[in-house]
């Protein structure tokens, strides 16, 4: 047996010199029996054909390996042969020896054959008697799991091949293959975003010399980020742009960030926005130049007047005296000083209640007090009744007396007979001073600032004021009663006035405009304006149309028939409007303002409600200031002339006619 | 009862805010950008004022269809996997990490470009913008955001573009300006104008958001290579076409190194695809397709190494030329084929061939522009150059013009009827007479104008307020006081343009005027 596995074990290379033998070959054919059964016989065996193997003549017995001359043999006792071993053959058997892989050996086995080291009578019974759990019996889910994972990235590949092999093929195809042309691809919803604007000449690398800037420009154009031309003479010159990354850069952000907004920009001409209005000169006749002038007064004029006749010009100056200037002729008639007659005569002979008392009035003699703010002419024909506002008094003059003095006086008073008790702020004085008539001194608790008359001259109302408020007092000269329309004093009242014929009041405050009929006395409408603040306001003769100006220079016209809410708004001037006046007669309206202008309008108005009035700016008069830094003060129209007198604190009275 | 709480109508329904809608979509602002950035959603003025005036608006309906985007599932799971690599890599699982990052959801975004230009003009019309960054990050050096992978994509994709305008002829205007290159082409009848600039950027400015950047190039990569595709497509080429590096490493030209393969039987189905288009569709298509730029046919330009040598490459492959530059053992400055040396340097390099010309690279540029071969003698080499104009700027309604645009419309009409003449001789008397008329009809209205033009002048100089008569101007504006408040608003405004215009044109001609007297 050992024989057999040294064999298997080792292919042993045979000797040159025993050329006779080979390995395939046995010589003895005893076959797999123990040799020691031929120990004592002189034979070993025999060959295949039956001849007797002798044994060599040797002394004692054969060592198993030997060395003679140099070489190393073994010996095969069964069929007496000596084997030589080359150098191969010992390194094998000397790792065989160490327990090593003999080099050249086949993997299959370290030494060939298993060792069996126990062998024993097989047990009937198991060592251990421990029941084998079920799940020995059961198949695994963990590997059951771990299949079914398996089989899962197996298909996900198989299918992402295939998706891939479908990709690469779509891949091939143009996006746009399918749609045409005629289908609409953007929704309504789209907007485009603006194109990048194309370069001119001054981005070209050699702009015409023409735009090219100077020193000076170009700092001004770099302040203001703007593009700063350059020219090179060669291409190759041309410095790299690092600015093109950051307009890249804004475009994309712009792109992304900017909201979009369709605009539509549509080309007009800007003469088809102007409103095609008639001409100024069809409209003739207007005032557009200065005729005369009435001067010099002893002061800066505040307030102009003109009678119902038109023939008597009243200017309030701010010494506190009230001029008398005849138009037609431009004679000065004459100058009453209200000042001295107040302070002399009037005051002292009349006795006054608490604010007004004489003894006041002399500590605060301040030349300001005593100017007069507002002087009106009673608008009844034949009437010389003059309303003159200074301080806390208005005082009515019948003038008449001084104007025509030989015709015989009125005995009565203001042309009215006297009927009752007056109210406790009129006083009465006949007149003893000079030629003056008669005067009525009407107290009020505040400074007075406006008086308008109604139309009849009966009636007049003033509107006072002072730092904590203002009030609207109604005044009858015939009965020389003083009525107060409103309980509470109105907040910010700008100014009052009646309707030309109807028992109607106007009433304006900063915002508002509120109509009133005295009559029933309710509030009839209020008007909406819209401006910041209300300066001043007018009320056409006709009564159903009403003008108002703004402290931001605008002028507002209402038409009371059509709606609560302005008709036209007018933007003329760039300050405040200081005042308004419509012509009595003409289709005229003047307004001056505090840049030095007077503004003529023409303004038909149709009785057919169906037709909007016809507003149409005729001419703007600069009136020229002085040194003194002149505002206007004043304007007043001509009752029947298309005559305008404008005031200002230069000391005349300008009269602007239609010289053409 | 609880009262029934009002839902928003009109402009609150159809607008929301900036931080609503991200509210809605439960992205990051990042993410919100980028999304806005690939589907081109962009903030709104609302017709009416909403509250809060200081917001940014969205139209709720480009909102809602991004809310039902694959896009925006994507950014999700690419959120969830951000985290998920977050959370390994905190725990050191390299493995599962590198798993993850290979497995990092991608997304293809031409889809996304079908939907946003729904036929193939309307991407054709936007691509000015997609060009101009293009071509910029081409130039560019690779940051970390902007790899170098991606640099030369756009490359690829812009020589591709240019390659196609190079075959079609579509080269219309170009412009050397000091930012780049302005180039005009017609596709399809479509003008886009792009900017290349001369030579690479060296750096980025470092306050440039250059996210906004990449998350816009994603898009512009795809719309333009979607663009290439369908172009190559339509003339029946194989896409991508091949490029073969090594050929430009030698020094060839890029555009030879592209080779253009006929797809197998695509021929046939363009042509059966174009006759089912309407006649007046053929007509136009025609029109635009077949009139390539074939100004600067059978010449060949020799291009000195200080001209940007790709660049006046492709404009003179595109006008139908022939481009040569010194190759080492390729080609040399010696070659007879070659008509025209452009150097851009005051003297000529070697000796100097009496059978070609030598310009400056200028004269390529005007002449493209003009459309026709400007007299060489005023851009030789050395010699001071005329100015460069922009051809983008038309001075049909403006009292300025350039003497040097002048100067050009007069060579134009004198070669016309150069030409006209010459024509004219073999021909028969009939012919001569009427066209003898036309010629001289067409001198007697350039004198017209001129005399127009004259006038023009005259009165731009002139104020306009010594001319009318003061009446009038007296009338308007008293009328003027009688406007409406919103037509005031716009007639002030139009006037002050005009006065802006009319200020800058009569600089211009005091200038002109100036610097022809000192002269």
């Amino acid at each position: 047996m050992e024989n057999v596995t040294t064999q298997n074990a080792l292919q042993l290379e045979e000797t040159p010199g025993d050329s006779s033998s080979s390995s395939d070959e046995e010589i003895n054919t005893i076959g797999n029996v123990p040799l020691d059964w031929y120990k004592d016989l002189s034979h070993i065996g025999y060959t295949r054909d039956g001849i007797k193997l002798f044994r060599r003549k040797r002394e004692g017995p054969h060592p198993p390996v030997y060395m003679k001359k140099g070489t190393y043999y073994i010996y095969d006792g069964k069929n007496d042969e000596e084997i030589a071993l080359s150098r191969k053959d010992l390194k094998r058997l000397v790792s065989i020896v160490r327990l090593q892989n003999p080099s050249g050996a086949t993997e299959s086995g370290f030494l060939g054959e298993e060792i069996v080291v126990w062998t024993g009578t097989p047990r009937v019974e198991p060592i251990v008697s421990v029941n084998e759990p079920k799940r020995s019996f059961l198949p695994s889910r963990h590997e059951a799991a771990q299949v079914v994972k398996l089989v899962r990235t197996i298909l996900r590949r198989n299918n992402l091949n295939q998706l891939k092999e479908q990709k690469s093929e779509r891949e091939d195809l143009s996006v746009w293959e399918k749609t045409s042309s005629d289908q609409v691809g953007r929704s309504h919803h789209y907007l485009p975003p603006p194109k990048i604007p194309l370069p001119g000449h001054e981005e070209s690398y050699r702009p015409p010399p023409e735009f090219l800037l100077n020193e000076e420009e170009k700092s001004k154009q770099r302040e203001n980020y703007g593009f700063v031309p350059e020219s090179y003479n060669f291409l190759r010159h041309v410095p790299l742009y690092a600015s093109l990354i950051r307009e890249h850069f804004e475009r994309c952000l712009e792109l992304y960030r900017a909201p979009r907004m369709r605009v539509r920009r549509t080309k007009i001409d800007p003469e088809t926005l102007v409103p095609k209005l008639p001409s100024p000169d069809s409209l003739r006749p207007f005032p557009d130049s200065q005729m005369a002038s009435f001067g010099p007064h002893t002061d800066g004029i505040k307030s102009i007047s003109l009678n119902s006749s038109g023939q008597w010009l009243a200017c309030a100056c701010h010494d506190g005296s009230v001029f008398i200037w005849e138009v037609a002729t431009g004679i000065f008639r004459t100058r009453i000083v209200f000042r001295e007659i107040l302070k002399n005569d009037l005051l002292a002979s009349l006795e006054l209640s608490s604010q007004a008392t004489a003894s006041e009035m002399e500590a605060s003699s301040q030349y300001d007090e005593w100017s007069i703010l507002h002087v009106a002419w009673s608008p009844k024909e034949n009437d010389f009744n003059l309303a003159v506002c200074i301080k806390y008094f208005v005082v009515v003059v019948n003038v008449a007396n001084i104007l025509y003095p030989g015709e015989p006086q009125d005995s009565q008073f203001f042309g009215y007979a006297v009927k009752g008790e007056p109210s406790p702020n009129w006083k009465d004085w006949k007149g003893e001073m000079g030629n003056l008539g008669r005067i009525a001194l009407i107290e009020h608790s505040r400074r007075v600032e406006h008086v308008h008359w109604h139309q009849k001259g009966d009636y007049f109302v003033a509107l006072t004021k002072n730092a904590f408020g203002s009030s609207v007092v109604v005044h009858q000269l015939s009965r020389r009663r003083t009525q107060s329309p409103f309980s509470k004093s109105a907040k910010g009242v700008v100014t009052a006035d009646f309707h030309p014929f109807k028992p109607l009041f106007f009433i304006a405050t900063k915002h508002y405009i509120r109509i009133y009929d005295l009559a029933k006395g309710q509030l009839v409408n209020k008007l909406v304006t819209g401006v910041s603040e209300i300066s001043t306001m007018s009320v056409h003769p006709s009564g159903n149309h009403l003008l108002i100006g703004s402290v931001e220079g605008q002028l507002v016209w209402f038409d009371l028939d059509l709606s609560s809410r302005p008709y036209k708004r007018i933007r003329d001037h760039n300050y405040r409007v200081s005042s308004i006046v419509f012509h009595p007669k003409l289709p005229l309206f003047a307004d001056s303002s505090d840049d030095e202008t007077v503004a003529v309008f023409h303004a038909t108005v149709y009785d057919d409600l169906l037709q909007n009035p016809l507003i149409v700016p005729l001419k703007i008069l600069k009136v020229l200031r002085n040194a003194k830094g002149t505002t206007l003060s004043s304007i007043c129209w001509h009752p029947r002339l298309p005559w305008l007198f404008v005031s200002g604190v230069d000391e005349y009275v300008r009269l602007y006619g239609d010289t053409s | 009862m609880a009262k029934k709480k009002q839902q928003p109508k009109g402009a609150g329904k159809a607008y929301i805010s900036a931080a609503k809608a991200r509210r809605k979509l439960q992205v990051s602002l990042a993410t919100f950008q980028k999304l806005c950035i690939l589907k081109g959603i962009h903030p709104r003025v609302p017709g009416k004022k909403l509250r809060g005036s200081q917001k940014t608006f969205y139209l709720t309906k480009d909102i809602k269809f991004l809310a039902h985007d694959p896009l925006i599932r994507k950014a999700w799971e690419m959120r969830a996997q951000r985290r998920k690599i977050k959370k390994a890599k905190a725990k050191k699982e390299n493995l599962k990490v590198k798993s993850l990052l290979n497995n990092f959801p991608s997304y293809r975004l031409e889809r996304v470009v079908l939907e946003r230009y729904g036929t193939f003009r309307d991407a054709l019309l936007d691509l000015d913008d997609a060009l101009n960054v293009l071509f910029m990050v081409s130039n560019l050096t690779c940051t970390s955001v902007i790899d170098s992978d991606r640099i030369a994509n756009c490359k690829r994709l812009c020589r591709e573009f240019l390659k196609y305008v190079t075959t079609t002829g579509g080269l219309r205007k170009v412009f050397a300006s000091v930012k780049g290159l302005y180039v005009q082409v017609d596709i399809n009848g479509v003008f886009p104008v792009f900017i290349i600039p001369y030579r690479p950027f060296q750096s980025i400015p470092k306050d440039i958001d250059q996210k906004i950047i990449k998350s816009f190039l994603e898009f512009y990569e795809c719309l333009l290579s979607c663009v290439n595709r369908h172009l190559f497509y339509q003339k029946g080429y194989v896409y991508p076409p091949k490029f073969d590096e090594s050929l430009e490493a030698k020094g060839f030209s890029v555009f030879d190194a592209f080779t253009l393969e006929w797809k197998k039987g695509e021929s046939q189905l363009i042509v059966d695809e174009e006759s089912d288009l309407s006649v007046s569709e053929n007509l136009e298509r025609d029109k635009n397709m077949d009139h390539p730029n074939r100004l600067l046919e059978g010449m060949t330009f020799f291009l000195g190494r200080e001209v940007p040598i790709e660049l006046f490459d492709f404009i003179v492959r595109s006008c139908g030329g022939n481009a040569l530059w010194e190759v080492p053992g390729i080609h040399d400055a010696d070659s007879s084929s070659i008509t025209h040396y452009v150097y851009d340097r005051p003297n000529i390099p070697g000796d100097r061939r009496l059978d070609a010309d030598y310009v400056q690279p200028q004269w390529i540029l005007d002449s493209i522009n003009a459309g026709i071969l400007l007299p060489v003698s005023l851009y030789l080499p050395g010699v001071s150059l005329p100015p460069h104009l922009s051809p983008f700027v038309s001075h049909e309604n403006s009292s300025y013009r350039p003497h040097f645009g002048e100067f050009i419309s007069g060579y134009k009409s004198s070669q016309v009827t150069g030409t006209y003449t010459e024509k004219v001789i073999g021909q028969e008397s009939t012919k001569d007479d009427k066209l003898d008329a036309t010629s001289s009809q067409i001198t007697l209205a350039n004198q017209e104008e001129e005399e127009e033009e004259e006038d023009k002048r005259q009165r731009a100089l002139v104020p306009n307020d010594k001319l009318k008569p003061s009446s009038e101007t007296q009338n308007r504006k008293l009328a003027k006081m009688m406007m409406r408040s919103k037509d005031r608003y716009r007639y002030e405004r139009i006037m002050r343009s005009q006065k802006k215009e009319t200020k800058a044109t009569n600089r211009l001609l005091r200038r002109q005027k100036e610097l022809k007297s000192s002269e």
